[in-house]
């Protein structure tokens, strides 16, 4: 039976996977960041309930943190203007230091991910930063494993195309 | 389901380096743990010192048995950093045997997951069913001793005095000099961005190359030159003197380190690492099929089927250091594993 690992050392291993999550699906480090500490808050204040036999603990947190965006998406219209905001959320850091290791790292790639349909972009998230069985991305979704799959497949489609170089 | 693992290792590569600014890790968890009874505090406060003792006891015993090679150590780190060689670091020998590594016991890579992988028996493909990795390749001839290169991590000051050298040196305004990122692996950074010179001929690789000539920036560390799928970055791939030839260095994601330059929309941005003085120490290796049994950093998700294996260099950063160690990268469709070469003594736990 799973036992219930610290709190702390969940909270150490899936900082920056919740984060790279909630990066890819909203305008800019300080809302990854805002949602991220609001996940683990609430994580926090929820943990005594956490039964390790029922979930994992990746697929009981990327719960919370999906909810978490879902929220954030209707509080603010946040998914409206996502792509609008891609540009300036990559380009307008004052750190040259920011602005040239955001080019380097992110900034082709994540555009392209951010430009994804809205579930496309969601399971690449969850399929590169969760560590879920398509099953269990399928379940948080509240779609089949293969619907899931099918999804996934489409998405990185669509990144190749955007992808492809010019000419 | 790997459909394109060229795309998917960059997908990976890119989520695996998303990560928040620095500090806000810690000033989250202090917001989470004023929130937890003084008990809970103060018992988990307690725990790393029960749980490194045995290690700490004996980092102790080794650093009393080897004081001499220490002092001896110390005394001529500063001049090894002007004997270095091409690679930007001090030349192996394998002469240079001791009867304790200098360094003492190593830093591990950081990492949550620690996956086991099953050895790989004669030429068939074997399988660990709980891990979900298997390895059907040819594994590298390990010496039984391998070369770890170190450097101190410089303070702020000194990568101010260094950033301002960088920016006289190479007449950029726009340079900034970063911290070690343990993290990610990343040793201390020169980063800077610039406006591509107009007029430039050839591909990215020959800009690339006469943008660092221009600014007397081209890497002193011996290098292998990749480029980017995107077509528009060049990586100057650090490799370092190995007894059987030269070692890749690569990030815990198993991508390329070294100097990464990006010539797009009329910008030149670079990042790679300070010419820093290395010393270098001995350590006894084991043998490459005992590694993969200590596999300890995976990329990728769900079963991996592995089937190329590569001495490589990786670097750890602790305790006002950084470790180039060498390590084993298993690589399949869609997936990177790290095994520590070092031999298990010599590791922390």
């Amino acid at each position: 039976m799973p036992s219930r690992p610290e709190f702390e050392d969940l909270y150490r291993e899936f900082l920056p996977r919740i984060y790279g999550y909630a990066l890819a699906q909203l305008r800019n480090a300080a809302e990854a960041e805002d949602v991220t500490a609001q996940v683990f808050i609430n994580a926090y204040r929820a943990y005594d309930r956490f039964e390790p036999t029922a979930a994992t603990p990746a697929a009981w947190l990327f719960r919370i943190a999906r909810n978490a965006i879902l929220d954030l998406h209707r509080r603010s219209g946040v998914r409206d203007r996502v792509e609008q905001e891609v540009g300036r959320s990559l380009g307008a850091a004052p750190d040259p230091a920011e602005v040239a290791e955001n080019r380097i790292l992110f900034a082709e790639l994540l555009v392209a991910v951010r430009r994804l349909p809205d579930r496309q972009r969601e399971v690449v998230a969850l399929r590169h930063r969760s560590d879920l069985s398509f099953f269990e991305i399928g379940e948080l979704m509240d779609c089949s494993e293969d619907a899931a799959k099918m999804l996934y497949h489409r998405a990185l489609k669509a990144l190749r195309a955007e992808m492809k170089p010019d000419g | 389901m790997a459909e394109d693992p060229d795309l998917e290792r960059r997908l990976e590569a890119m989520f695996h380096s998303a990560r928040p600014r620095r500090g806000f890790e810690e000033d989250l968890w202090q917001r989470i743990d004023a929130r937890r009874p003084w008990h809970q505090r103060l018992g988990r406060r307690l725990r790393p010192a029960v749980r490194y003792a045995p290690a700490l006891a004996t980092i102790l015993v080794v650093s009393l048995g080897i004081t001499w090679l220490a002092g001896n150590f110390h005394g001529s780190g500063a001049g090894s950093g002007t004997s270095t060689t091409s690679a930007g670091a001090p030349a192996y020998s394998g002469g240079e045997k001791s009867a304790a590594p200098a360094f003492g016991v190593l830093p591990r890579i950081a990492t949550g997951a620690q996956p086991s992988l099953a050895a790989p028996q004669a030429s068939a493909a074997n399988a660990d069913a709980t891990a979900g990795l298997s390895f059907s390749g040819t594994l590298p001839s390990l010496p039984s001793e391998l070369p770890v290169y170190r450097y101190d991590e410089p303070a702020a000051g000194d990568r101010a005095r260094i950033a301002a050298a960088l920016q006289a040196q190479s007449g950029l305004a726009a340079i900034a000099v970063t911290a070690s990122d343990a993290a990610r692996g990343l040793e201390p950074q020169f980063v800077f961005n610039a406006p591509a010179p107009s007029g430039s001929q050839g591909g990215v690789d020959q800009a690339a190359n006469a943008f660092l000539a221009a600014h007397n920036l081209v890497p002193r560390f011996a290098f292998q030159l990749t480029q980017a799928s995107s077509g528009n970055q060049v990586i100057y791939g650090r490799v370092f003197d190995g007894p059987a030839g030269p070692i890749r260095q690569v990030r815990p994601d198993g991508g390329v380190a070294g100097l990464t330059i990006d010539i797009t929309g009329g910008t030149v941005s670079g990042r790679g690492p300070l010419d820093l003085p290395l010393t270098t120490a001995s350590y006894p290796a084991r043998p490459a099929a005992d590694a993969l049994t200590a596999a300890h950093v995976r990329l990728g998700s769900g079963a991996a089927a592995l089937d190329h294996a590569e001495l490589v260099y990786v670097l750890v950063v602790a305790g006002g250091h950084g470790y180039y160690e060498p390590e084993l990268h298993l690589t399949g469709p869609g997936s990177s594993v790290l095994a520590p070469v070092v031999a298990q003594a010599w590791l922390s736990a």
